[in-house]
């Protein structure tokens, strides 16, 4: 059986990264979180970016998962340049889970990750990260809150609106727009910087 | 007349102040003086050791502390020339040698595993000690000739007995094994028997008359 | 104990990792970073990876406190009385409280922010300038070179505070920047003190000073262009002391800075 799971580069050249073991993280996670298995994952590194240069993306194009993950969120911060299996382990749950809800109907017309607002992203991953937490991933609840605040402001309204993203079992594109609407995110004005930048070489 | 020309006592009733103290001029520049060393000598250790303990809130605790010292040594520093003192380095002296010594071994540690002992040194010996000379000459001293340093005392003593709490706590909870506390008490003795040798801070009477001068009376 | 504690003596709990600063300039990514447009270096809410980025320079700060304090406490006790004058003592302890104060305040802004103490690696060439056996050098170079940089930083936060409407990071900032303010002021007063009569030892201090500033400058990380992450804040280092003349010569010095650190990222490129 072919494997599912590609990863690019195949040979790391900058940082001592194994395309290998990341494939092997990303089955076993596709199996924690049940991904489903007909859909192939392919993942692509970044290792040209380091901490703090973090993000990953998450689209479906062509029927497959396809991710996207600077080498700064596989990175040990306290050992820069050396791969961090946990920590590769923990962002890949939560960028396969971002991909399995872009599976999922409640996502159909769901803008791919370039075209997502800031505000967006920040409420789709509250949502996906306390998924995550129920599945033993260790998230830090301060650290999404404060990336949440920074989209849609440091307001009681928008913590409110984090807490139930968070406590959500599921979640769906309108329900995220919704949450926008209500903070008043959707009336703050566009990035003047493209969402996927770091994505851009 | 109005009241307010009616002659009244200089003294309201309530005001029991004496004029009566135990210290001339001469000994409480001399008594200043060496307080004025004792918490240089504290300041300058503290700040020495926030770099050396690994312990982050001993590290912040100390560095507050340092600057309470520091702040001491600059109310007696100005109080010095109000006693007629006009050279100040003169009379910013240990009370003895043997006061050196002791300070000397207060200031001693400094490897990272020495907490305990630093902490012993200042806040289980050498912070008591200058809370009672400092209660000793508060509660002798002339309550009107010498009003100005039974205020900077008073100001002194707030923070002495706030910075003993902070260290006391700090060792309470550094101090968890039975040999920890053997290990604080061995470096308290120490320090108390080389303390007692000097006669304190200011000196044999530190507090007073010695036991061998009230026999001798 | 020993005058003179040098920087691998610094004593940390476990939770602290020590990097090199080496280790950062040789990382064979940097160059090809260096070619990339990675958004605006100044601090905002729609920079790529913002919060990160926010919660990696607190943590930054936060051990920059720490070594501030250290440096602050040890110039209490490194010199002897005839080396050091009192009040330059005395101003060093109250230094050694706010520094306290400021990894409080750290330490409660990454609780804010979401990071944890340790989570980063921590370099200790900020505490290294504060290891000069003299103490006119110490005070240029720790007052002067950085504390100022310390204003630009703390500015920089405030003013992505400000931004971001985040009142807790906005509010700590200031207060931070209001002391800073103080203790570059303390810098300049002890080095026109100290070296009233001693025009030479004036100009190796300021020289020292210089070292410290471009040292700080490295790679474009402060100055007055776009790509420059922590600002020069003009206004608050002329209420600490620093004149126009001072200002635009670390101005320049800042730019020169820059455009080595762009060189240099070309050439490593060009040979990768």
């Amino acid at each position: 059986m072919a494997a599912r799971v590609h990863v690019s580069p195949e040979q790391f050249t900058l940082i001592p990264y194994d395309a290998n073991e990341i494939a092997s993280i990303a089955e076993d996670v596709a199996a924690l979180i049940g991904f489903p298995p007909n859909v192939d994952i392919e993942i692509e590194v970044d290792e040209e970016l380091f901490a703090p240069l973090t993000g990953h993306m998450s689209d479906v194009i062509d029927g497959a998962a396809r991710i996207w993950i600077s080498g700064a969120n596989f990175e040990d911060k306290k050992a820069p340049q050396h791969f961090s299996p946990e920590q590769a382990r923990d962002d890949l749950i939560v960028a396969l889970l971002r991909a399995k809800d872009r599976l999922s109907d409640g996502f159909d017309g769901a803008s791919s990750d370039a075209d997502i607002t800031r505000a967006e992203r920040a409420a789709w991953d509250a949502s996906v990260n306390g998924r995550a937490r129920e599945l033993g991933v260790r998230v830090r609840e301060q650290a999404l809150r404060y990336e949440f605040r920074l989209q849609h402001g440091f307001t009681d309204v928008g913590d409110a609106a984090f807490d139930r993203l968070f406590a959500a079992d599921s979640v769906t594109w309108e329900g995220l727009r919704e949450i926008c609407r209500e903070t008043g995110a959707v009336d703050r004005p566009a990035s003047k910087v493209p969402v996927d930048l770091l994505r851009q070489k | 007349m109005s009241d307010a020309f009616k002659a009244r006592a200089p003294f309201a009733p309530w005001d029991r102040r004496e004029l009566p103290g135990l210290f001339s001029v001469e000994d409480t520049a001399r008594r200043v003086g060496n307080y004025k060393w004792t918490e240089m000598r504290l300041f300058e250790v503290l700040g020495g050791w926030v770099a050396t303990v690994p312990e982050l809130d001993v590290k912040l605790v100390l560095g507050r502390h340092t600057y309470h010292h520091a702040w001491h040594a600059e109310l007696w520093h100005k109080r010095l020339p109000e006693l007629r003192e006009m050279n100040q380095e003169r009379m910013t002296v240990p009370a003895n040698d043997a006061f050196v010594a002791f300070m000397d071994s207060v200031r001693d540690p400094e490897a990272p595993e020495l907490t305990i002992e630093k902490l012993v040194g200042v806040y289980r010996v050498l912070i008591p000690r200058l809370i009672a000379v400092y209660t000793y000459h508060l509660n002798g001293t002339s309550t009107i000739t010498d009003a100005p340093t039974i205020r900077s005392l008073k100001f002194a003593l707030q923070d002495e007995f706030d910075d003993w709490r902070d260290g006391e706590m700090l060792l309470q909870s550094l101090i968890d094994t039975p040999e920890k506390v053997d290990r604080a008490a061995r470096r308290q003795q120490e320090l108390e028997k080389l303390y007692i040798r000097s006669g304190g801070i200011a000196g044999p009477g530190s507090l007073g008359e010695t036991a061998e001068e009230q026999g001798a009376a | 104990m020993k005058k003179m504690l040098p920087e691998s003596e610094l004593a940390r709990d476990e939770r602290f990792v020590r990097s090199k600063i080496e280790d950062r300039i040789f990382d064979p990514r940097g160059p090809k970073l260096a070619t990339r447009n990675t958004g605006p270096a100044m601090m905002a809410t729609d920079r790529p990876a913002a919060a990160e980025r926010s919660r990696s320079l607190m943590h930054g700060i936060f051990v920059g406190e720490i070594q501030a304090l250290e440096g602050a406490g040890r110039t209490c006790f490194d010199f002897d009385d005839d080396e050091a004058p009192f009040q330059l003592k005395l101003d060093m302890a109250r230094q050694c409280w706010d520094e306290s104060r400021h990894c409080e305040i750290s330490i409660k802004l990454g609780d804010h922010l979401g990071t944890e103490i340790g989570e980063y690696t921590e370099s200790t060439f900020l505490y290294a300038a504060a290891c000069n056996p003299d103490p006119v050098m110490r005070l240029t170079g720790v007052n002067r070179a950085l504390e100022g940089l310390a204003i630009d930083v703390f500015n920089t936060m405030r003013e992505f505070g400000k931004e971001s409407t985040d009142p807790v990071l906005e509010f700590c900032e200031d207060w931070m920047l209001a002391d800073e303010v103080t203790h570059v002021k303390m810098g300049s007063d002890w080095l026109r003190r100290l070296t009233e009569k001693d025009p030479e030892r004036r100009e190796r201090a300021l020289e020292f000073q210089r070292t410290v500033d471009k040292i700080f400058n490295l790679g474009g990380f402060r100055g007055e262009q776009e790509e420059n992450p922590v600002q020069l804040a003009r206004r608050f280092r002329e209420l600490a002391g620093f004149t126009d003349e001072e200002n635009d010569s670390l101005s320049k010095l800042a730019a020169e800075s820059t455009e080595e650190a762009r060189q240099m990222s070309e050439l490593l490129a060009g040979n990768n």
